[in-house]
């Protein structure tokens, strides 16, 4: 690999598609500031009339918990651009004929990737240090600039924040549950298995991603035929839905489980728990995430094997 | 060189669009690729420089283009019919693509820009299309590959532009150079090219060079004796290509030799193997 070569195919990328990615750039940045002012107008939820003292907290990790989502989608944006790079066919021909070995051009997508990631982080730092510093001036009895260890690494304690942010619907039930069981001495190895499996999986879910995707890119640059790309179209979607078949299955087992045993959940939670909201999505992306590199690593040896057997014939 | 041997490639399992191709073109040549729509002419130069990976036998300049090396790549420029659209001006977009090429040539940029008459500090964007292709095409010729492919490169220039076109291309390729056109406006390429290879969807019908066709064939108005082997009624009357029986070369009308070749392949296949 030579090194010269991959910041020369990195810096003709940048000047081809600069505007595009300042674009999304810009876009984000305008979503971020979206988000402060549905955090000021959601006054029910927020408590933001009252102004209490948990105030500046609990916004810090409303805007940081958008920064995970946000990341995510600029994963999927810098797919999207390369995605777009190998199927259209002007696009194609000129990169893939372009100087670069396969590999220089696999690190180059990686570096996309940390650059676009990286970009959503200064969006964040910026876009978070102004509203906090603006909140301070206009509200400068409470304390906006807590804990700034939380700017720089909004994640964390993140699990505090979305019992109140998702878990109307989904995780105070699953509490609920949690301590009726433990009350009950019903099983409670039952709730803790479904609850904290899924919250670890999730945990991954935006690195698994990032490498599902970036192999899904390898893919299509080394094996560019469109068959080859319908197939792997296809994969993906028996992917998905033996996914969506999984989690369902499991809500349903354990759904079950935790209402026979409980006794006093009612339907509507339960349909709640089963209904499709963000974090159930979420759920199903995490299984995919698992799941999808299996399947592509089995399916690419076939790929090379059919190349293979055609090449000899 | 170029080589290709029993060359095939589909976009789809069943729709095979190149079957059977086998080609041998030497280094030094300026070479036509012709052939009726549809057959692969644009398929076939995206599977020499490695954009399509074909199945069968083949190697440009000794490399095989299926392990897309680099060295290889920095042999090779293709033109392709329909470039992308840089949304950047012809020299933000050469800064970027000379450290590709290790011979590339500003100087070469240059002259070219200037001959072609392209605005320098115009985005390739906002362009017309036949600036698009003189800039882009002064882009490729400033790489300064031994292996230069271009697909249907005159398309959307004006007359001057294509006059242009042929005395850049001419001057800027050194005597190593392998240039290969593919086009249907043969009359922009008469007095540029010295090579001509006519193909069809399942194989070669032609690969000659003009030297060896004028030795072969003469084109004209046939007279008693002269064996025709494909005939057309213009105003000029019965123009005809005709078997050379002197052997001295004569001036090859390629427009016709490609509607002759085309209708009687196994005609010119006997003459020329």
């Amino acid at each position: 690999m030579n090194s010269n070569r991959i910041l020369s195919l990195i810096r003709y990328d940048w000047a081809i598609n600069k505007n595009k990615f300042s674009l999304t750039m810009a876009l984000i940045a305008i979503i971020y500031v979206c988000c402060v002012l549905l955090f000021f107008l959601s006054k029910n939820i927020f408590h933001i009339e009252s102004l209490e003292p948990e105030t500046p907290v609990i916004m810090s990790k409303f805007i940081g918990s958008f920064f995970n989502y946000a990341q995510l989608a600029m994963v999927f944006v810098v797919t999207t651009l390369l995605h777009q790079k190998f199927t259209n066919p002007r696009s194609a021909t000129n990169y893939l004929s372009i100087p670069g070995t396969s590999a220089e051009k696999y690190v180059v997508m990686l570096a996309e990737y940390a650059l676009g990631a990286a970009a959503v982080f200064v969006i964040y730092l910026i876009c978070h240090s102004l509203t906090m510093l603006t909140c301070w001036y206009m509200f400068p009895a409470l304390d906006w600039l807590t804990d700034p260890f939380l700017i720089l690494f909004p994640a964390k304690n993140l699990d505090e924040f979305s019992v109140v942010m998702n878990g109307v619907n989904w995780e105070s039930t699953m509490y609920q549950m949690q301590e009726v069981a433990a009350n009950e001495q019903l099983a409670p190895e039952l709730f803790t298995l479904f609850f904290t499996t899924v919250s670890t999986l999730m945990r991954f879910t935006p690195v698994i991603t990032l490498c599902e995707l970036f192999a899904y890119m390898c893919v299509n640059m080394l094996f560019r035929t469109n068959g080859q790309l319908k197939t792997i179209a296809i994969y993906f979607a028996v992917s998905v839905v033996f996914a969506i078949t999984m989690i369902i299955c499991s809500i349903v087992v354990f759904g079950t489980e935790i209402s026979q045993m409980a006794g006093n959940v009612s339907q509507e939670e339960l349909n709640n728990l089963i209904m499709g909201n963000v974090i159930t999505v979420l759920n199903v992306m995490t299984y995919v995430c698992y799941a999808t590199p299996l399947i592509l690593i089995g399916l690419a040896y076939l790929f090379y094997r059919q190349i293979c057997r055609k090449q000899a014939k | 060189m170029i080589q290709t041997n029993d060359l095939n490639y589909g976009y789809t399992t069943y729709q095979p669009v190149l079957k059977k191709i086998s080609l041998q073109l030497p280094e030094g040549h300026i070479y036509g690729l012709l052939g009726k729509n549809g057959v692969g002419k644009s398929t076939l130069l995206k599977i020499l420089t490695g954009a399509l990976l074909g199945e069968g036998e083949y190697k440009v300049g000794g490399y095989d283009p299926r392990e897309r090396k680099a060295e290889m790549q920095q042999q090779i420029r293709l033109v392709p019919e329909n470039e992308v659209l840089f949304d950047v001006t012809i020299k933000q977009l050469a800064d970027v693509t000379a450290p590709l090429y290790p011979t590339f040539d500003y100087d070469l940029l240059e002259n070219a820009l200037k001959e072609f008459e392209v605005p320098t500090d115009k985005k390739i964007t906002l362009m017309s299309l036949g600036q698009q292709k003189k800039a882009l095409i002064s882009l490729s010729l400033a790489c300064n590959t031994p292996y230069l492919f271009m697909d249907e490169p005159t398309n959307g220039m004006d007359i001057p532009s294509k006059s242009s076109f042929r005395r850049i291309v001419a001057s800027s390729i050194s005597d190593n150079s392998t240039v290969l056109i593919s086009t249907h406006q043969v009359d922009d390429l008469e007095g540029l090219i010295d090579y001509v290879v006519i193909l069809e969807n399942d194989g070669v019908l032609l690969s000659a060079s003009l030297q060896e066709i004028g030795q072969k064939l003469c084109f004209g108005v046939a007279e008693e004796g002269d064996e025709v082997l494909y005939s057309e009624q213009n105003l000029r009357g019965a123009w005809s290509v005709m078997v050379n029986k002197t052997g001295e070369e004569m001036p090859v009308d390629i427009k016709l030799l490609f509607s002759a070749v085309v209708k009687r392949p196994d005609a010119f296949k006997k003459i020329f193997g």
